[in-house]
């Protein structure tokens, strides 16, 4: 069977893969630029996966480093037919020095993926040295998305403030603008790409080590490790990820907003992780599909009520699965695996377990 | 190898080791006794780092190592054992004695590791010693009281270090399993300094060497163990001891 020979996360995935690359030739263009924005949310829930679901911090504001990463794209677009009327408005007359890079695409893509990380590297780095606690952490991140949501709507001459950033074409590839369905391919690219580094960090030595340093931090540094080191790389990861995930964003949905950025997409975020479970591979693609596709559906005839269900089942969910769906389908799959192999082996080498438990000890 | 000079250390007002003076050889194995609360635990984590001297000196190797970081004192090759087994619990067994490998603990190099055949083979030998080869994908969570342990004791193989402290290594262990665990420290790090807090006699009797009594924060006596059965002052404390219990 192929979940047996592939494993269950590589199965899942395979399986997600196809599903997501054949959807385009069944689907019509509006349910295909849907469903190329819940490809960029499952990426961005990669990124919160990594510092929440295997390091055991809950950043709770992780749109901040979305919102950086496609307001940078956005206003490198916005920019290129000289000043943007927002900017106009507000009788400025030239492009500001500060945002004069953005005019080149290859360099805004850079900075898209850098001015996150960085951000996320310095917080980390003074939160981290500092030794806080982890709740301290998800409070300065809650702040900072507040903060960073505020800036934006303020400073509305440079960022067009409330109403966010309108009529972005979707990635222009030698002056014209890409079509959907190639966009969405390309997101879907990106985001596998994006799944294979999370299964490669997540199974190297250093996977090893955030898992421990988020069951008990403690502990691992009495074997060596400076657990702040690793905890301020993986934040920067993560930045830069959710920051690669603003920028697809932003093509695909055709605007950006201060909604994007702030509390209220940070906290999707964190739901749609618990929900399919945090710390697993598969989880963030179960838990961006199942509750998207789900509020879309009943969102639409229960606009109120759906908000309530949804936040009765993260109730539920946390209570009962605190894995989440995808974290209890793996434990039982890994549990029954593992009967198997000790029911087998126990008939194999009984006596010769027997005879080794007296023997070594 | 190891050497406590005046060490003191003060939480509030109390002072919970006072004016220590101890020091333990390359190569020996020592006992540490002392009622509950007589400072043992708090000796140990003034020594890997966990707990900062309020003064007092801690020199091993040569080296001040007082105010050091545990990460610090670990690199330097000082590998503890928690008084409760302090393991992994949602990782599996072999991940648990992969993680506490001593030398990959640098963000890049961890980054870059490729577990060798050579590592594969001696987590498959420290399995086999500590009698867990058979739970190696087994999460540490779902293992018992005992094989937590051994587990830890595990971790500590791994590490490699050079100076090994174990805090009641044998709390909550059957008569059974506290003697094969006995055995198990014995043979393993027979050429190691180790430090061993316990309070199980018959296990003492085992594998002691050299006891110290720790009393209040203080000093209390020092030797053999068959000397210090007789010392009249270690008498006295675990006598008052009993008539409190
Ligand atoms: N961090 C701390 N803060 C305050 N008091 C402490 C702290 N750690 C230990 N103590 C106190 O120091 C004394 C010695 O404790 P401990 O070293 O755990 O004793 P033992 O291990 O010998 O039973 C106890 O009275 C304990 O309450
Ligand atoms: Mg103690």
């Amino acid at each position: 069977m192929l979940l047996k020979r592939l494993g269950i996360n590589e199965t899942f995935a395979a399986l997600a893969l196809v599903f997501l690359a054949v959807f385009p030739m069944f689907a019509s263009e509006f349910r295909v630029e849907l469903m190329g924005k819940f490809i960029v949310f499952i990426l961005f829930a990669f990124s919160l996966n990594l510092i929440w679901g295997y390091t055991g911090l809950l950043s709770l504001g992780h749109a901040v480093f979305f919102g950086l990463g496609g307001y940078v794209l956005a206003l490198s677009y916005s920019l290129q037919d000289g000043v943007p009327s927002f900017m106009a408005r507000f009788n400025i007359e030239e492009i500001p020095l500060l945002m004069r890079p953005l005019l080149s695409t290859p360099l805004a893509l850079l900075l898209g993926l850098l001015i996150p990380a960085l951000l996320a590297g310095l917080i980390g780095y003074f939160v981290f040295k500092s030794r806080v606690s982890g709740v301290y952490f998800s409070i300065i991140t809650l702040a900072l998305a507040k903060l960073f949501e505020m800036l934006i709507v303020n400073m509305q001459a440079y960022t067009g403030g409330f109403n966010g950033l309108m009529g972005l074409p979707r990635f222009p590839v030698g002056g014209e603008p890409m079509d959907l369905v190639p966009y969405y391919y390309l997101v879907l690219a990106v985001t596998a790409a994006a799944f294979l580094f999370t299964r490669w960090l997540t199974h190297s030595h250093f996977g090893k080590v955030i898992k421990s340093i988020r069951e008990d931090e403690s502990r691992i540094r009495f074997l060596s490790y400076n657990p702040a080191n690793y905890k301020i790389f993986v934040f920067a990861v993560s930045g830069l990820l959710a920051g690669l995930a603003g920028m697809l964003y932003v093509p695909m949905n055709g605007f950006i907003s201060p909604q994007d950025s702030g509390i209220a997409m940070s906290t999707s975020l964190v739901i749609w992780l618990a929900i399919g479970g945090r710390g697993t591979l598969m989880g963030p693609i179960v838990g961006v599909l199942i509750v998207n596709w789900l509020s879309n559906l009943l969102s639409e005839q229960y606009p109120t009520l759906w908000q309530l269900i949804l936040g009765g089942v993260m109730v539920l969910i946390v209570l009962y699965l605190p894995g989440g769906i995808y974290g209890a389908v793996e434990s039982w799959w890994k549990d029954r695996g593992l009967r198997k192999k000790y029911a087998a082996k126990e008939d194999q080498e009984g006596e010769a377990v027997l005879y080794k438990e007296s023997e070594v000890l | 190898m190891l050497q406590t000079i005046g060490l003191t250390v003060q939480f509030g007002g109390f002072k919970a080791i006072s004016d220590l003076d101890f020091s333990v050889n390359r190569g020996e194995l020592r006992v540490i006794l002392g009622p509950n609360g007589a400072g043992k635990t708090t000796l140990m984590d003034l020594i890997t780092g966990k707990t900062k001297p309020t003064s007092g000196r801690i020199v091993y190797n040569g080296r001040e190592i007082a105010g050091l970081e545990p990460f610090e004192t670990a690199k330097l090759g000082i590998g503890r054992k928690f008084q409760n087994p302090h393991v992994f619990d949602n990782m599996t067994v072999s991940e648990n004695i992969e993680v506490a490998f001593r030398g990959f603990h640098r963000v890049f190099k961890a980054l870059f590791y490729k577990k060798s055949r050579e590592i594969k083979e001696r987590i498959n030998d420290i399995l086999i010693t500590i009698n867990l080869d058979h739970q190696s994908e087994r999460m540490a969570a779902s293992l018992s009281h005992g094989e937590r342990q051994w587990l830890e004791i595990g971790m500590l193989l791994a590490q490699d270090p050079e100076l090994i402290i174990l805090d009641e290594p044998t709390a909550g262990m059957t008569a059974d399993e506290t003697y094969k665990t006995g055995e198990l420290i014995r043979s393993v790090f027979k050429d190691r300094s180790v430090i061993v807090v316990e309070h199980d006699m018959a296990f003492v009797r085992q594998i002691a060497d050299i006891v110290t009594v720790l009393h209040q924060g203080r000093f209390l006596a020092e030797g053999p163990l068959s000397e210090i059965e007789r010392n009249a002052k270690v008498q006295e404390v675990y006598l008052k001891e009993d008539a409190h219990a």
